[in-house]
């Protein structure tokens, strides 16, 4: 019979039996509610070993590719290993790479793994925990990819009254080593069937890291569908990357970028006034809504809004990826 | 003798049902004030389990659940009334066939005491 290991424990499961049976047979502590595929409470990140799809029917596309599989429609016929979601990952020792500014107030912070260490894999538009050197952790998006470049890039706002900003802005250097735990989230590009889905993304603020490191993943696999990038602030200096975001806007055909600012004082001849909102729900491709792929990042209150009136629109729920930035230490504020 | 919820598709039909359901309800302005929680994704969760129950498919579900989960929400029966009208509408959409939604909505009738807390 195969067997499950989790963490350092393994199971022997019986014929037939489901992963969640097993876990509950042997007491280990998993939620889990309608036993039926349906409300998945139970989900397990499978680590090692094949599932059958139907462990993985109904999951956002997101989910699927990360290897997040139903334990209570999954009878392996050999052995796998899972985690459990929220299970703590051995921190990553960092060092730190670069630190530049992006604009006044947003930092992009370059952080380089250790050499010698094992790195968990991660996704542009995922989210990671920064741990600083005094112990302080924030989350932050991932604004590309690891593979690539060898180093995180993230972007950082400064807040007033932010323990780790305030450390950030004032005293981190490069060289620096810090602690990464991670990753988490499910706002990032996948595309297995390479369709050429629409896809809009719109964010305000440090919100374009998540939707930066998306639209690099989308282009530089080809995607074939209309991207369009809509970035929204209180004024022209909320906003940052717009000479780069522009460039690419005029490199590539099927990509569109847009500032948005509800005041342009200073006036800057790259940023238009409009309203976010109203502006990304205009962006969606109306004849394709069923195919239409939306992430939105940034402040919970535009994310959440502008999420609700989007499935009102006609998308589905399983197409629209969010990442609300709330300013508390065990979520993504950046 | 299969159930109501394997003669209406099983999970896929649930899958089929959520968004519909949900935009309808969100679309009500009797009654979408009671899903305005912020997080959409346990909202559809929820959504879920209960179109489960409805289709009469395995769930963990208990009149004693029901009640509580509605206690303190001051519900009428013209609030259940919108609801069970937007699931018999999400079935109609879906062309399911008139006897299976009317054993579905026997189903949802069944846990009329229990959301009402009567």
């Amino acid at each position: 019979m195969p067997y499950i290991s989790l963490d350092d424990k393994q199971f022997i499961l019986s014929e037939g039996e489901t992963v969640l049976d097993c876990l509950i047979r042997h007491d280990q502590e998993i939620s889990y509610a309608c036993r039926s595929g349906v409300c998945q409470s139970c989900l397990v990140k499978v680590e090692q070993g094949e599932v059958d799809d139907r462990a993985s029917a109904g999951l956002k596309d997101t989910l699927r590719a990360d290897g997040y599989a139903l334990a209570c429609q999954c009878a392996p016929s050999e052995d796998l290993r899972i985690q459990l979601p929220g299970a703590d990952v051995a921190a990553v020792e960092v060092s730190i790479y670069g630190i530049d500014r992006l604009s006044e107030n947003v930092m992009c912070l370059r952080l380089s793994p250790v050499v010698g260490q094992e790195v968990f894999a991660s996704r542009p538009g995922q989210y990671l925990n920064v741990i600083n050197p005094a112990g302080v952790a924030r989350s932050y998006s991932i604004a590309n990819d690891l593979e690539t470049d060898g180093y995180w890039e993230l972007h950082i706002a400064n807040t007033s009254h932010g323990e780790f900003t305030q450390w950030l802005f004032s005293q981190a250097e490069p060289g620096m080593v810090l602690h990464v735990r991670g990753p988490a989230g499910d706002c990032f590009y996948v595309n297995e069937q390479q369709e050429s889905f629409p896809i809009l993304l719109a964010g305000t603020g440090t919100g374009l890291a998540p939707l930066y490191g998306i639209l690099h993943t989308a282009l530089r696999a080809g995607h074939k569908g209309d991207i369009t990038l809509l970035h929204g602030g209180l004024n022209p200096q909320r906003l940052y990357l717009l000479d780069e975001l522009k460039r690419l806007d005029e490199q590539f055909e099927n990509f569109r970028y847009r500032a948005l600012v509800l005041n342009n004082e200073p006036k800057d001849d790259r940023v238009e006034c409009g309203d976010l909102t109203l502006e990304a729900i205009e962006s969606l491709a109306h004849d394709a809504l069923g195919e239409q792929r939306v992430y939105l990042c940034g402040a919970p209150d535009f994310v959440h809004g502008l999420r609700r009136s989007i499935f009102m629109k006609g998308v589905k729920s399983a197409n629209i990826f969010c990442d609300a930035f709330v300013t508390k230490p065990s979520n993504a504020v950046a | 003798m299969s159930s109501v919820f394997e003669k209406i598709g099983g999970a896929a039909a649930v899958d089929a049902a959520v968004d519909i359901f949900y935009r309808r309800v969100l679309g009500d302005p009797l009654i979408s004030h009671f899903f305005d929680s912020v997080d959409m994704d346990r909202q559809i969760g929820k959504q879920k389990a209960f179109l489960t129950m409805a289709f009469g498919g395995p769930n963990e579900y208990t009149g004693a659940d029901m009640r509580t989960a509605h206690k303190h929400m001051n519900l009428t029966e013209e609030h259940f009334g919108a609801v069970a009208g937007h699931l018999q509408g999400t079935l109609e959409e879906l062309s399911v066939p008139e006897d299976l939604i009317g054993e579905v909505m026997a189903i949802a009738a069944s846990t009329h005491d229990d959301v009402l807390n009567l």
